[in-house]
């Protein structure tokens, strides 16, 4: 379940350019505050990684994930494994 | 029992920063008020205080007010082009009620000028140093004794209205020698710790136009901050009303306290007909003339030139027909008590810089050019 | 769904102050969240962090976050964090700072805090431009890029502050950028454990200003450059450097551990003393 808060969401789309899953697509219409809004388009294919939910500057992306899934595992978790790899 | 000792101006100074309680010094070495933070680095550790020696001015300035938001009496020590690189530091401490002490030593000026002579050329740049308005409390000590007395006053002043405090001694009294008697009934006054509920707010007026202080990690989770802030502490820079309030407060505090902050110390002034009006170390060759001079001459001695003590001057002086400024500077002080009395006296000036006291002699010859008898 | 889920990192923030000022697309909210979802990581408290920052967008980041909270003068954050960090050690003391901030009008604090190696956590948000003031070129604006007062271009060499503050002394020293997200946190969390000056910088993208100066007009296309220009320090060590110039090398620059300066002047304390450095003291009247 992934939720974007309308009233703090500002339009910026990093959500789309972050998720590596390609989940989200930007709505056709705008809002009242004139913003092309990013909805949930694909949810079967969320992984839950929560890097949109990080990377969302506005704090608007609520990924619905476990409890501090990540503090639950003793070593650190690289959430996005195929994310970064050194090469562009 | 009281302790007697014979030190030093400037270690007077720091003497009486340890005893007020201050545990907090940043400074950098600049002469002639080095001696003060020389004493303190070896002081301060010893009461379980902390001595840095920072990389600048601007630096120090930072630090203790940053100290002080810490919960931590802060203090610290320059001369002329110190305090003009601290003055942005200074106004922030100033719009945030940061209560500290700076120390200036104050030297020839501008610039670099004179380091090892006495002036007293930053009295206005203590008023109106920072930009905008706002009202700041300077001690001008006149002797070794009044260094550590003001100093101790200083702090308590500073957490009594939640504003920096200067002293503002010069050369002469820095690194003159004389002997001092520490009694053991210095009131000093502590921080008050607000009390904890859900409607505290930092920046309001409860008493003496300001609030208890907390500090960080109290749990209050404040926001400091030098724009314009609402009694909460959020910045609040576009309405017209939210910045009138809080200047006018921050300006108000000290103005409306001003027969509890203020203080002069007189002699002879009632029947007299010239009154020498000074303050440091000036007032010493001035109470050495007035005891010679034969005619009716009283002197007014600034314990605090700012806020400037203007019903306790313009009583005192009355009945006078001629005033004297004496100051190691060519008209600062001079142009407020002109304005405070100018219609019932004439105001002279006499400044003198290059380093010197104006001795007794140089006062006499003045007042026997302005007549008198 | 019984209750409306909120966002994880609303808890930290002052939510009577939301939406913030930055502009869409901004790093600064997502170094916001970066760093709170680090200090989760690290077990810290979050009612024992107190935030000092200078002037500029990304000073503007304590006021959002619901904990003590200096807004300092401009380039001076890192000078009164010392004193707040000297005054009361037990403190976690982070300072959020830009790139104007930290390395034009703040360099000499810059250096002297990572000389002196005093334990603060420095995020240094660097967009390349200033922004509060409307995209003048900064400090560390690539050569050849635009600004309002660089309109024929950028002719100065820009500094690399993670290495800057490597070389002066900093035990802890890292950068990376805001579309690394997962390396970032990872990275905020090693500096926030380290005891010592940690300074971690975060290439962050400015559409309204450095982007739109720089014809990378939205915030996606700012983030795609980024992460195209971007590589790791391995990487750059077997590489000439005529090829890294005008890269992004993340990574960490220095990572060891040596005396600290808090530490020192309590050593000193209890030598002299007998006790530890007094905290809160001013609102004591026995000492």
């Amino acid at each position: 379940m992934i939720i974007i808060d309308e009233d703090l969401c500002k339009g910026c789309h990093l959500c789309l350019f972050m998720c590596y899953k390609n989940v989200y697509a930007i709505s056709p219409e705008v809002n009242k505050k004139g913003v092309q809004l990013p909805f949930v388009k694909f949810e079967e294919r969320c992984t839950k990684c929560g890097t949109c939910e990080i990377a969302c500057p506005d704090q608007a992306i609520t990924v619905d994930l476990p409890e501090n899934w990540w503090m639950n595992d003793d070593k650190d978790i690289n959430f996005n494994p195929n994310f970064t790899k050194g090469k562009a | 029992m009281a302790e007697e000792f014979f030190i030093q101006g400037n270690e007077a100074c720091a003497k009486g920063a340890i005893a007020a309680g201050c545990r907090f010094f940043a400074g950098y070495p600049i002469t002639p008020s080095t001696e003060i933070a020389e004493t303190l680095s070896r002081e301060l550790p010893k009461v379980g205080g902390s001595f840095v020696q920072m990389e600048d001015e601007i630096a120090s300035a930072g630090a203790i007010i940053g100290a002080s938001w810490g919960g931590t009496k802060s203090m610290t020590a320059t001369s002329g082009p110190g305090i003009s690189l601290m003055q942005e530091n200074i106004g922030y401490a100033f719009m945030t009620e940061t209560p500290m002490v700076i120390v200036n030593v104050q030297r020839g000026s501008p610039s670099t000028a004179q380091p090892t002579m006495a002036a007293q050329g930053d009295m206005m740049q203590a008023r109106w140093g920072s930009h905008g308005d706002y009202e700041p409390i300077a001690l001008s000590p006149s002797s070794v004794q009044e260094f550590f007395d003001f100093t101790i006053k200083a702090f308590n002043l500073a957490e009594e209205y939640r504003v920096p405090v200067f002293v503002m001694a010069d050369e002469v009294i820095g690194h003159m020698r004389e002997k001092i008697v520490v009694g053991d009934d210095i009131e000093i006054i502590a921080r008050k710790r607000p009390e904890k509920s859900d409607d505290y707010l930092p920046f309001e007026n409860i008493e003496n136009g300001t609030t208890p202080m907390p500090s960080f990690g109290d749990g209050f989770n404040i926001h400091v901050t030098g724009l314009t802030h609402d009694e909460r502490g959020y910045p609040d820079t576009n309405t017209p009303e939210t910045h009138d309030k809080l200047i006018q407060r921050i300006c108000d505090k000290v103005l409306n306290n001003r027969d509890k902050i203020c203080s002069v110390q007189s002699e002879n002034c009632e029947d007299a007909d010239i009154v020498i009006v000074s303050y440091g170390g000036p007032v010493r060759s001035v109470v050495e003339a007035v005891n010679r001079t034969d005619k009716k001459v009283g002197y007014i001695k600034l314990d605090t030139p700012w806020p400037f003590p203007e019903d306790q001057v313009k009583e005192l002086t009355a009945n006078a027909k001629d005033i004297i400024v004496v100051e190691m500077n060519l008209g600062q002080m001079y142009y407020e008590i002109d304005r405070v009395c100018k219609r019932n006296a004439n105001v002279h000036l006499m400044g003198k810089i290059g380093g010197l006291l104006p001795t007794p002699d140089e006062i006499l010859d003045e007042i026997d050019k302005i007549g008198g008898n | 769904m019984s209750e409306h889920k909120q966002n994880r990192f609303l808890p930290y923030l002052r939510e009577d102050r939301l939406p913030h000022i930055f502009c869409p697309g901004c790093g600064n909210g997502a170094i916001i969240n970066a760093f709170l979802a680090a200090m989760e990581k690290a077990e810290m408290d979050f009612d024992n962090v107190a935030m000092v920052s200078g002037i500029g967008c990304s000073s503007r980041i304590p006021g959002y976050l619901n904990c003590d909270s200096l807004h300092t003068t401009h380039g001076r954050a890192l000078s009164f964090a010392t004193g707040l960090k000297t005054a009361n050690k037990d403190l976690d003391v982070v300072v959020f700072t830009g790139d104007g901030d930290a390395a034009s009008i703040g360099g000499n604090h810059l250096i002297h805090a990572a000389r002196r190696n005093i334990n603060l956590t420095v995020i240094c948000i660097n967009n390349n431009i200033y922004g509060m003031t409307g995209g003048q070129i900064s400090p560390t604006s690539p050569k050849g890029s635009f600004g309002t007062t660089a309109p024929y271009g950028n002719q100065d060499t820009p500094f690399k502050l993670a290495e800057l503050v490597a070389a002066a002394g900093a035990s802890y020293s890292a950068r990376w950028t805001t579309v690394q997200m997962e390396n970032l946190v990872l990275s905020i969390k090693d500096g926030l454990k380290n005891p010592g000056f940690s300074f971690i910088e975060v290439a962050t993208q400015c559409p309204t200003y450095y982007g739109r100066k720089n014809k990378l007009k939205t915030p996606t296309a700012m983030a795609a450059v980024m992460k195209a220009n971007t590589i790791f320090k391995s990487e750059a060590d077997r590489m000439r450097p005529r090829d890294v110039e005008g890269k992004i090398v993340v990574g960490e620059f220095a990572n060891t551990q040596r005396d600290e300066f808090t530490q020192n002047i309590e050593k000193l304390s209890v030598e002299k003393s007998g006790k530890k450095t007094l905290i809160n003291s001013a609102y004591e009247t026995e000492l």
